[in-house]
């Protein structure tokens, strides 16, 4: 093993037995993702010609030319989960920022139309004077 | 200046009006117009929501001095999101139509009873302004042709036979605004809220509306190249529902 093999694979290693116990804890399918992801890393890593023999399989020629292409898919996928986890989480901000707003919701000068909904709130002792 | 605070999602329909009608105007650093455009909606006598999407100017300042409740979102969640705040708060409220008004001017509150209308008499779910069967005030070509465009769009997506899109001048019976829920928070929600109508099946229909655009409401108002950020957002919102 060369000197970039002894440093990646104690590091790849550590972290496919993280995921692994991480699954058994939770059972969640993204664990087992990326426990393929440092496990092919690390196959990789370990026995270079392996690439090279894959993409002359896939007709790609040049195994670092299937690593360059792998990684661009994953990162694609990457933000594409990103983007959605992003997406989501905007959605709950702003069911807060309503729930804050309508327990902030004042009623501006009085007048005919609005005194009717005052009086009925205060018929049906809903509201709090400000 | 006197305030009520209501207590949160507390609908009590029993009381109310049977054509009880909300406005609801979505506001984001509309402290230039707001005040304009609540004056004009005073005659209607109908209950006004102004939900200040986290504007950074006066604007619930400003609109807090008109007999009209006001929200606001402590941030910036989009247009979408502030109407949906708005219905929300109408629907506790009781109404029975709820009205979409843009804060900025461009629509006409002369228009708003002919809007009412078919809601009163139960005639649809839906009211959807259109400008197309009205007129339009210095609108610009580009935004003419984009707006075609994607009325012909909206027409093939969704079978809707409509003349325009992107009106944010509406009527929602109270079974409507229930209904629906828009979850597009930005501009995407006028397409959403087209979609729904088609997949709910609700009843609807188009009335001739005014809007005046002004070089304000121009630079404001939804760019040409919004169109594709649009399509984007209608896109994540159908993956990540």
């Amino acid at each position: 093993m060369n000197l970039f093999q002894w440093l990646t694979v104690p590091i790849l290693l550590t972290l496919a037995s993280l995921e692994v116990r991480a699954y058994l804890k939770n059972h969640q399918a993204i664990h087992l993702l990326r426990l393929a992801i440092w496990l092919t890393g690390l196959v990789l890593i370990v026995f270079p010609g392996l690439a090279t023999a894959v993409a002359d399989l896939l007709g790609i020629g040049r195994g670092t030319d299937l690593v360059f292409y792998a990684f661009m898919l994953l990162s694609t996928g990457g933000m594409f989960y990103l983007y959605g986890r992003n997406y989501m989480l905007r959605r709950d901000v702003v069911e807060l920022a309503r729930r804050d707003a309508l327990r902030g919701a004042t009623l501006g000068t009085q007048s005919p139309s609005t005194e009717v909904a005052a009086s009925r709130e205060s018929e049906n002792g809903e509201g709090d004077e400000r | 200046m006197k305030s009520k605070s209501p207590s949160a999602g507390s609908p009590s329909n029993a009381d109310h009006q049977p054509s009880e009608v909300w406005i609801v105007i979505a506001a984001y650093n509309e402290a230039g117009r707001i005040d304009q455009t609540l004056s004009s909606l005073h005659s209607t006598r109908h209950n006004i929501i102004v939900v200040d999407d986290g504007s950074s100017d006066p604007t619930r300042e400003l609109a807090a001095k008109h007999p009209v409740w006001t929200l606001r979102h402590p941030i910036n969640c989009g247009q979408g999101a502030t109407l949906q705040t708005g219905i929300d708060f109408a629907v506790s409220r009781g109404a029975t139509a709820i009205v979409t008004f843009d804060a900025d001017g461009q629509h006409d509150p002369a228009d708003l009873p002919a809007m009412l209308q078919p809601i009163i008499e139960d005639a649809c779910d839906v009211v959807l302004g259109s400008r197309f069967l009205g007129q339009t005030v210095d609108m610009p070509p580009l935004r003419r042709w984009i707006l075609a465009l994607a009325t012909w769009f909206t027409r093939r997506t969704s079978g809707l036979r409509v003349t325009d899109t992107h009106n944010g001048f509406r009527v929602f019976s109270r079974k409507a605004a229930t209904s629906i829920r828009i979850r597009q928070p930005r501009m995407a929600h006028a397409s959403e809220i087209l979609d729904q109508i088609a997949t709910k099946g609700l009843r609807y229909v188009e009335r001739p509306v005014t809007i005046r655009y002004t070089a304000a409401t121009l630079e404001k108002g939804q760019k040409t190249s919004d169109a594709v950020r649009v399509s984007a957002q209608l896109l994540a919102g159908r993956i990540w529902k």
